[in-house]
């Protein structure tokens, strides 16, 4: 059955719907929610504060909702992802940006929390880089998966960047290694693994969803000229 | 409170924080101190706003690019403005 599949950029509107992706995206193959390990949080506190931050309406980080791309059937959301360039909004960076939502809207006890976790957190810590497309949170509803629906919207997430900064050369994604799905994915758009972190803490999974971080990056001018 | 006065107390911040000495000018930013990363980030800015006594806006935090800027801020928050 041919669906009549549309996307657009997300909306205020779409705060909840991304907040389920950023929940699953976040969890991966694993039963961890950083937000709820890291912070003491609930699921529904995780999920409030998720929103919170959402409908703060941030632009340049993993966490705003301008962002995001939605995949959706007769403006039902059925799947979305996040992505943007790097330092684009008056030069600050996304790490900067989430941090001040994060301490913001949880406060400092969550920052007091946070910090019992400060060498685990920082052995993870893979900069992003000024000037570059990053991609984060790609989740397509399990009964619409395998209709191509995640390729067309890392080509639309791409699109909306390159519009953005025309001069991008450079595509970054921060991951955990149990990503398979989306490492393959990654893979047939070009980006290949370039950097691993394997933590050194053995209760890391206790808090995240794996004990390796991976980056993986696709250079878009070569890709355009042949040479990768 | 003087701008320089401010200065003064979020140098002993920074101190606290980074246990050394760092230079307090209008230019510095995250990327010139070793160890100034998101995380650190938040503590320091808990830390200033406990300090002075005051509660910074989102969309204020989100425009500090330099410490000129913080300085800028605090004495705002601290004259009322």
């Amino acid at each position: 059955m041919n669906l009549d599949i549309q996307y657009r950029p997300a909306t205020i509107a779409d705060s909840e719907f991304l907040c389920d992706v950023i929940i699953a995206a976040e969890m991966g193959m694993s039963d961890k929610l950083s937000y709820c390990t890291l912070f003491s949080l609930s699921l529904d506190g995780a999920r409030k504060a998720i929103i919170s931050m959402l409908q703060e309406e941030i632009d340049g980080c993993e966490l705003s909702v301008s962002s995001f791309t939605i995949a959706h059937i007769d403006g039902q959301p059925i799947g979305a992802l996040g992505g943007w360039v790097e330092g684009h909004y008056e030069g600050q960076s996304s790490q900067m940006l989430k941090s001040n939502l994060i301490g913001y809207t949880l406060g400092k006890s969550a920052i007091e929390k946070l910090q019992e976790h400060a060498q685990m957190l920082k052995e993870f810590y893979i900069p992003r880089e000024t000037g570059c497309m990053q991609i984060e949170y790609l989740y397509v509803k399990p009964e619409y998966t395998g209709r191509r629906i995640e390729v067309e919207l890392m080509q639309q997430v791409e699109d909306r960047c390159k519009a953005m900064a025309p001069e991008l050369t450079t595509g970054q994604a921060q991951l955990f290694r149990n990503s398979i799905w989306s490492i393959k994915l990654l893979m047939k758009f070009g980006y290949s693994i370039t950097r691993s972190i394997k933590s050194t803490f053995p209760d890391v999974t206790n808090y995240i969803a794996h004990n390796e971080k991976v980056l993986m990056e696709k250079n878009f001018t070569q890709l355009e000229n042949g040479t990768r | 409170m003087e701008r320089a006065d401010i200065a003064i107390e979020i140098g002993k911040i920074l101190h606290s924080v980074f246990k050394k000495e760092i230079e307090i000018h209008d230019n510095l930013s995250a990327k010139d101190v070793e160890g100034w990363d998101s995380l650190t980030h938040m503590v320091i800015i808990t830390k200033i706003e406990d300090h002075f006594s005051v509660k910074f806006k989102l969309r204020d935090l989100n425009k500090l690019n330099n410490m000129g800027n913080l300085l800028d801020l605090v004495k705002a928050k601290i004259d009322g403005n």
